[in-house]
């Protein structure tokens, strides 16, 4: 299936990942071909239904007990922006907006 | 017989013997990596110095005795996406360039803890994302057979490096795979075991429902012998399973008389290279003459594995790599450019400068098939395919032991060959996503040549028979001297 410049950005914006006017054209037909290959898929004849989730998988479930995890700090240190032992990021919710 | 030409066994009985030291054997390999890098480049950080420590460690354990682990005083390399304490785990990519392991990885602790030696970290794909190792962000590395070839990938750094004697054995993660490819175009054994089989607690995550780390040694003995040290289950990785792990040599030397060996049709379609396919076929001759009896099987969702397999890696690529956003850790672009103001301009500009293209393209696949009106005609959908592989696979397994078929569709490809085609690289991968989709154990052994450029046979089974699969891999092997050969650089 084609996908357009449009949908390309769109996806950019989605992913959080910004793209040159360049990178759009190249996987724009990139993206193409490689969906084009993959939409094969639809010859293949699927129940209708919910599950999706192979039925050997189950849930593992360990006890409520308190242990100790890594350094906090050590962890801390590792974010590219910090102050006071926390991670700083900018500015989310501006005066009076709401999401 | 220079001590790098040792296998693992016969290292390690030299070592438990005394005949050699951990600390001659650790520095012969460090003058190898010293000779061989320039040409191959294998490795993205070389920890001489924790090495030595090491080695030295574990001759004082020798001389104590006590511990006769077959790994201890062993040098061994890891895939850079492995966690390790004292290395850098940067997956081949500039996100994370200079980002240090935190805590050392299960596979890593359990190597550790038996006396091996690591010399370092191997390049690969970024974020394991390839089949040639040309998408890492810092180098290529070449195949030792060839310099102009690739060695394969994702795991490439590792392959190369056992081909070339850097190191006696290395890890790598085998996604759709990863280990069995460049395995086979560098000419060694490379196994992914059972889904399940070897924790991935401090693997740094790619497709979490198909990764599976495994070995890449010279023999298939040295695979049993790692295996049996990396596998089990462990409560930091949930999806380990709770079956006991086996002695994986005990069998290796029985016969392989009556066994069911199944060869799919599938897998001799148009796109075989003609040297892949008549060794190949040579080689179930062979195993017919070791008492196997041979059947032709169908597995007819052969085809669209891959399709299945290029919508869910991306999928969960693309959930799983949301976590590099510039925030916690690794690159970010609030470093390079301080007038940055908004919280979307550090997301989308920190991973528009710390990914390469190949992680951009299936991130937003990923993001694309998981998106609102598309997510049932692709996740969903290949999920159920997934399903169909997998029954297909024990519907098959009732009636044979074992799968043969090639691992490869050709030899190693040149370097840059497939640099603006990002889907005919993926058709490299068409012989060994099955296993990874159905979550079923597979091992690639060398079965030959073509114009001086190594062969690999892909043996696969059914969930958790590792020990057949080893048994009739070291069958094959025995009956040959392929894993004799060694590149010459």
């Amino acid at each position: 299936m084609a996908i357009t410049k449009e949908e390309v950005k769109h996806l950019a914006k989605l992913a959080r990942i910004e793209l040159s006017k360049e990178e759009v054209d190249r996987f724009q037909k990139q993206i193409t071909s490689i969906l084009d290959y993959i939409d094969k898929l639809d010859k293949v004849t699927v129940e209708k239904g919910e599950k999706i989730v192979s039925s050997d998988v189950e849930n593992i479930l360990r006890n409520d007990v308190v242990i100790k995890s890594k350094n906090q700090k050590e962890l801390v240190e590792n974010a590219p922006d910090q102050k006071n032992e926390h991670v700083k990021v900018k500015t989310i919710l501006k005066k009076n907006e709401t999401i | 017989m220079k001590l790098s030409e040792l296998s693992l066994k016969e290292a390690s009985q030299k070592i438990q013997a005394r005949e050699i030291s951990s600390l001659e054997l650790t520095n012969e390999y460090l003058n190898n990596i010293k000779k061989a890098e320039p040409k191959i480049s294998a490795f993205l950080e070389v920890t001489q110095e924790l090495a030595i420590e090491g080695a030295k460690n574990a001759d004082k354990k020798v001389k104590e005795g006590g511990d006769n682990s077959p790994l201890l005083g062993i040098p061994t390399a890891l895939k850079d996406n492995m966690l390790s304490l004292g290395t850098r785990a940067t997956a081949a990519s500039k996100i994370l360039e200079e980002y240090q392991s935190m805590y050392d990885s299960t596979v890593t602790e359990k190597l550790k803890s038996d006396g091996a030696v690591i010399l370092g970290k191997t390049n690969l794909d970024e974020f394991a994302m390839g089949s040639s190792t040309e998408s890492s962000a810092f180098q290529k590395t070449k195949n030792p057979w060839n310099l102009e070839k690739v060695p394969g990938g994702s795991s490439g750094g590792s392959a190369a490096a056992v081909a070339a004697q850097e190191c006696v054995f290395a890890l790598g993660s085998d996604t759709g795979g990863s280990v069995r490819q460049p395995a086979a175009f560098c000419g060694i054994v490379g196994l992914k075991p059972t889904y399940g089989r070897v924790s991935r607690y401090g693997l740094i995550a790619l497709a979490s429902s198909l990764d599976q780390i495994g070995p890449l040694t010279r023999t298939v003995e040295d695979s049993a012998i790692v295996l049996n040290a990396i596998a089990g289950q462990d409560p930091k990785d949930s999806t380990t399973a709770p079956v006991p792990v086996e002695d994986y040599t005990k069998n290796l030397s029985k016969d392989i008389k009556g066994l069911r060996i199944g060869i799919p049709k599938e897998y001799f379609v148009s796109g075989i290279n003609k040297d892949v396919e008549k060794s190949v076929r040579e080689s179930i001759k062979q195993l017919e003459s070791l008492g196997a009896s041979i059947s032709e099987v169908s597995l007819p969702y052969t085809d669209y594995a891959l399709a299945v397999y290029y919508i869910i890696l991306p999928a969960e690529a693309s959930a799983n790599l949301s976590r590099y956003d510039g925030i916690r850790y690794g690159y970010s672009i609030v470093r390079d450019d301080k007038k940055i103001k908004d919280l979307f301009s550090v997301y989308s500009k920190s991973r528009a400068r710390g990914f390469g293209d190949e992680v951009k393209r299936r991130i937003m696949i990923g993001t694309y098939s998981l998106s609102s009106g598309f997510y049932d005609a692709y996740y969903r959908r290949a999920q159920k395919v997934r399903e169909l592989v997998k029954s297909s696979f024990a519907e098959i397994f009732t009636g044979i032991d074992v799968l043969v078929t090639p691992t490869t569709p050709t030899t190693a490809f040149s370097l840059g060959e497939m640099a603006d085609d990002p889907l005919t690289m993926y058709l490299s991968d068409i012989y060994t996503v099955s296993a990874n989709i159905g979550g079923i154990p597979a091992i690639s052994v060398p079965c030959g040549f073509s114009d001086g450029l190594p062969i690999g046979l892909q043996f696969m089974a059914k969930p958790f028979a590792e020990s057949q699969l080893l048994q009739v891999a070291y069958q094959f092997e025995q009956k040959n001297n392929w894993y004799k050969e060694r590149a010459s650089i």
